[in-house]
């Protein structure tokens, strides 16, 4: 418990640190937020009004605080550009890219899981050399590239799917998960490898542990043989696979442009491209504290399922 | 009929299109409650043998020859379930490496009880009571406590006294332990054998008892086969053995044991290395380190002859 | 035998140094190998399919898929191969030096590569490339085109991985017999460091390297697709598909499919050398320390 305490002491400090490099890069920029909202021909009064309406006068420091308080009452500010409410924005696109990452993680697991263990079980047959294969191809393959080919044959050539868009759940929930088979599969494949990839080596190394041997000596049944293996094998396949929940954030970002889902990426991109900084301070620090979350629940769930971590 | 037949065993593993052989031709027999020691310096096979009898030899080891039979059943090829319901059941057997041999994300107590359900079909109550009392067996003391606890929150030795605890748990008739002291401090290793040696009188086991260490297996064992590079040298009992060993490799053996007599600092450490298996070709294995070679011990194995109780193998005995 | 003869009897080895020495080549000898201007636009021709005069066909402004491939394997391999260069001197001199002098350094060093390494590293390419504005780069005479910032942001972030290899390799090897022979016989620290340390470390931070090479050329290649990497005109591969986005529906399938290609081949050949190094290079499995995933 106290090791889990620090690590989510630790995790708490590397937000603030990121959080203040990102003020920090945001305020060494030389291009004001003013100047890129009112255009190249506003007046210096003009800027000037447009700093101190937005409280962006004030010294960095005091900027700082004022908006790590309100981010810590999840209110993240206002944008700078169209004065919306940023909290507004992120409860809009959120869904949408946590749906996806949902659907990714579970299409995930459901093809790692089996693949990985059949791999690990028939070591160099057929099948292992096929999961193998798929792993190495599987992590080499950029969503992005994978969900155009998907688009291409799922959409364009057979048109069981849309090519992209967002359909809510309203409009009911079959043409709502058909949206979101392709999106899904584009972006899981690449946790499809690391994660079978994980499970094979992870029962592989059990297989070969000395306290199966004593399992088969004992003549335990098949069945039993195998919770045992499995159980051992769990701890790093669930690091790994609530790593890979973090991180999938990122790529879900480029998938969702892909598929022109109106997730975060769209929020994120918008704002990069008009310049509004807060907005991307705040969408970049609730995707690395998602991440960092990822990574705790990790070690929360491995201290749980091996008894050897110290509790 | 004897309790644990083997016949001309051989075990190898194939390597550039022939066969290395490990075990090459071993022949011995084990009543019930009777103890053999299996004697020999590391690559003598006499692991690779307890492996075969349990048939437990990890790929591409395998029983290439012969025959073992447990209470006249044969073992060699025969199917996994057959198998499955020996080990453990009627023949059980207790590993060097007691650090690792139990699972370590499960309580030993579900380790032990998923044993009996495996070959007594005891569940609940029933199997949690055998299993107190196996504990109890092998010297763990406040058992049905410790049955909730992780193998991490036991000692070295502790975890072979729960291991031996598994292997007995359902009264098997032959018990094979395969260096279990080896990887133990000292004075546990003693402690283990006492405890082997006692299991087998209250249960009437039979028990195969794997070293390199003369003085553990004289403690325990009635009679011993002495194992050189896959071969078979000797086979005594324990007194006679130690008192008159026939076959040259088993007097060298004997003499690498400091004795309390001997003046201080006198070692007699066998001269040359011990042989790489594949390298050997027909001779007698220990040929090129003994001192009494003959030029035919290095072309023809020599024989197995039979004194009374005895058999050895040496071109020396052949009168 | 020598490593690399070893690597290149293993079939996937072989396909690795095949895949990668293509990518290589293309990348250095674009000018000469490119039958066209990578940027010469040519709306009559455009979106012409595969022929003799374009082998892989047009792009929806007509220009040479097959010279924009070519050059296109420049920033990719550039980013990926400075990126890693980056983290692995940051990432072994920490680790080693780390491993060497223990004590207060080595807590100050290994606990901030755990703090950088719970930093996300595509999201935080597109914050860092957001936030200072997508442009060149301009240091006194010198103008970096916009990759600079992603290459010197990759390049930090895996400062954390190789350095963890580093240290476990160079805490092995300093603990040595061998090593603390050395140290009775008076050689210095640094000598020891230098001398005997870090050669024998390397191995398994190559093999993590190579690894990384591949993660970095995707990382360039979907920031250049959603606009964030290399700018467009310029060719990259993740550009070339983002123009291919547009087409997707009217089936010039050559726009689309020939820069996928690229990128995964080339991405699966450093993959295919990082794994087959790590047979040959790395037995004990050390590089496995820092195992990355994104």
């Amino acid at each position: 418990m106290a090791a889990l305490l620090a690590r989510l002491f630790g995790s708490l400090g590397v937000l603030v640190a990121v959080s203040l490099v990102l003020f920090a890069l945001i305020h060494a920029n030389p291009v004001s937020p003013a100047r890129v909202v009112l255009g190249n021909d506003a007046s210096e009064e003009d800027i000037a009004e447009f700093n101190a309406e937005r409280g962006l006068d004030r010294p960095v420091a005091a900027q700082y605080l004022a908006w790590a308080g309100a981010a810590l009452r999840g209110e993240f500010g206002r944008s700078l550009v169209d004065d919306t409410a940023i909290t507004r924005t992120i409860a809009q696109t959120m869904p949408v890219t946590l749906e996806l990452v949902l659907w990714a993680f579970l299409v995930a697991l459901a093809v790692a899981l089996p693949l990985g263990i059949v791999s690990a079980l028939y070591e160099d047959r057929w099948v292992d050399h096929l999961a193998r294969a798929l792993a190495t191809i599987g992590v080499s393959i950029p969503g992005f590239w994978l969900g155009l080919m998907l688009i291409a044959w799922g959409a364009v050539g057979l048109g069981w799917f849309p090519a992209g868009g967002y359909v809510s759940w309203e409009m009911g929930a079959w043409p709502h998960l058909r949206a979101m088979v392709l999106p899904a599969l584009a972006l899981g494949l690449y946790y499809v490898a690391i994660i079978s990839r994980m499970t094979r080596s992870a029962m592989g190394d059990v297989m070969l542990a000395e306290h199966v041997r004593v399992s088969r000596a004992m003549g335990l049944g098949r069945g039993r043989l195998m919770v045992y293996t499995l159980r051992n094998a769990l701890p790093p396949v669930i690091t790994v696979a609530a790593m890979s929940f973090g991180y999938m954030f990122g790529w879900a970002l480029i998938v969702e442009q892909v598929f022109t889902l109106p997730g975060m990426s769209r929020a994120l991109l918008n704002a990069i491209f008009r310049r509004d900084y807060i907005m991307i301070l705040d969408i970049v620090l609730i995707i690395t504290a998602i991440f960092l979350l990822a990574n705790l629940i990790a070690d929360a769930l491995h201290r749980l399922v091996d008894p050897r971590v110290a509790r | 009929m004897a309790l644990l037949e083997i016949d001309d065993l051989h075990v190898g593993f194939p390597a550039g299109g022939r066969m290395v052989e490990v075990v090459r031709g071993l022949t011995l027999r084990l009543d019930a409650g009777q103890a053999l020691g299996l004697v020999g310096e590391s690559g003598s096979g006499k692991s690779q043998t307890a492996l075969a009898v349990m048939s437990l030899l990890r790929k591409p080891l395998r029983v290439t020859r012969g025959s073992i039979r447990l209470e006249g059943q044969e073992l060699v090829g025969a199917p996994e379930a057959t198998l499955r319901h020996f080990r453990g059941g009627a023949m059980s057997i207790v590993f060097q490496d007691a650090m690792a041999g139990l699972n370590p994300v499960f309580p030993i107590g579900t380790q032990l009880m998923d044993v009996l359900a495996a070959h007594r079909g005891l569940t609940g109550r029933a199997a949690r009571a055998v299993a107190v009392e196996a504990l109890e067996m092998v010297g763990i003391r406040e058992p049905a406590a410790r049955l909730g606890h992780y193998p991490h929150q036991f000692s070295g030795g502790m975890r072979q006294r729960v291991l031996i605890a598994m292997a007995i748990a359902c009264r098997p008739k032959l018990l094979i332990a395969d260096e279990p002291t080896t990887a133990l401090d000292v004075t546990v290793q003693a402690q283990i054998v006492e405890l082997l040696h006692e299991l087998r009188q209250k249960l009437g086991l039979a028990l195969l008892f794997i070293t390199h260490n003369l003085d553990l297996m004289a403690e325990i064992c009635d009679r011993a086969i002495v194992l050189y590079g896959g071969r078979m040298m000797e086979e005594a009992p324990i007194g006679p053995l130690f008192e008159a060993p026939l076959h040259p490799y088993g007097r060298a053996l004997l003499d690498c044991v400091p004795r309390l007599a001997d003046e201080p600092g006198a070692l007699h450490p066998i001269e040359g290395a011990a042989p790489t298996p594949g390298r050997l070709g027909e001779a007698c294995p220990f040929a090129p380190r003994c001192g009494l070679a003959l030029p035919r011990c290095a072309e023809e194995a020599p024989p197995e002859l039979a004194f009374g109780p005895r058999r050895a193998a040496c071109w020396r005995l052949v009168p | 035998m020598s490593a690399f003869g070893t690597l290149l009897r293993r079939p996937a080895g072989a396909a690795g140094v095949v895949l990668v020495l293509a990518a290589a080549l293309a990348a250095v000898f674009a000018p000469w190998l490119a039958p066209y201007d990578p940027l010469a636009v040519d709306l009559a021709r455009k979106l012409a399919p595969p022929s003799a005069a374009h082998w892989l066909g047009t792009d929806s402004t007509g220009r040479d898929v097959l010279s924009r491939l070519l050059w296109g394997a420049r920033p990719s391999l550039a980013v990926g191969l400075l990126a890693v260069s980056i983290g692995g001197i940051g990432g072994v001199a920490l680790g080693v030096t780390s491993a060497m002098a223990r004590g207060l350094w080595e807590q100050l060093a290994m606990r901030s590569m755990d703090g950088l390494a719970a930093i996300p590293l595509l999201i935080w390419a597109i914050a860092i490339v957001g936030i200072v504005g997508v442009g060149p780069v301009r240091l006194g005479p010198l103008t970096f085109p916009n990759e600079a910032k992603i290459v010197l942001l990759i390049g930090v972030l895996y400062m954390p991985p190789l350095a963890r290899v580093a240290y476990g390799g160079a805490l092995l090897e300093a603990r040595a017999d061998y090593v603390q022979a050395r140290r009775l016989q008076g050689a210095s620290g640094l000598s020891i460091m230098l001398g005997d340390v870090l050669p024998n470390c390397l191995s398994p931070v190559v093999v993590q390297a190579t690894l990384l090479v591949a993660v970095g050329i995707v990382v360039e290649a979907s920031l250049s697709f959603v606009g964030l990497g290399v700018e467009p005109p310029f060719p990259s591969w993740g550009g070339m598909l983002a123009d291919a986005r547009r087409v997707i529906f009217s089936g010039e399938w050559w726009t689309y499919v020939f820069p996928g290609l690229a990128i995964s081949l080339t991405v699966i050949g450093f993959n295919l050398l990082g794994d087959a190094l790590r047979d040959t290079l790395d037995p004990r499995k050390v590089s496995a320390a820092g195992k990355v995933v994104t």
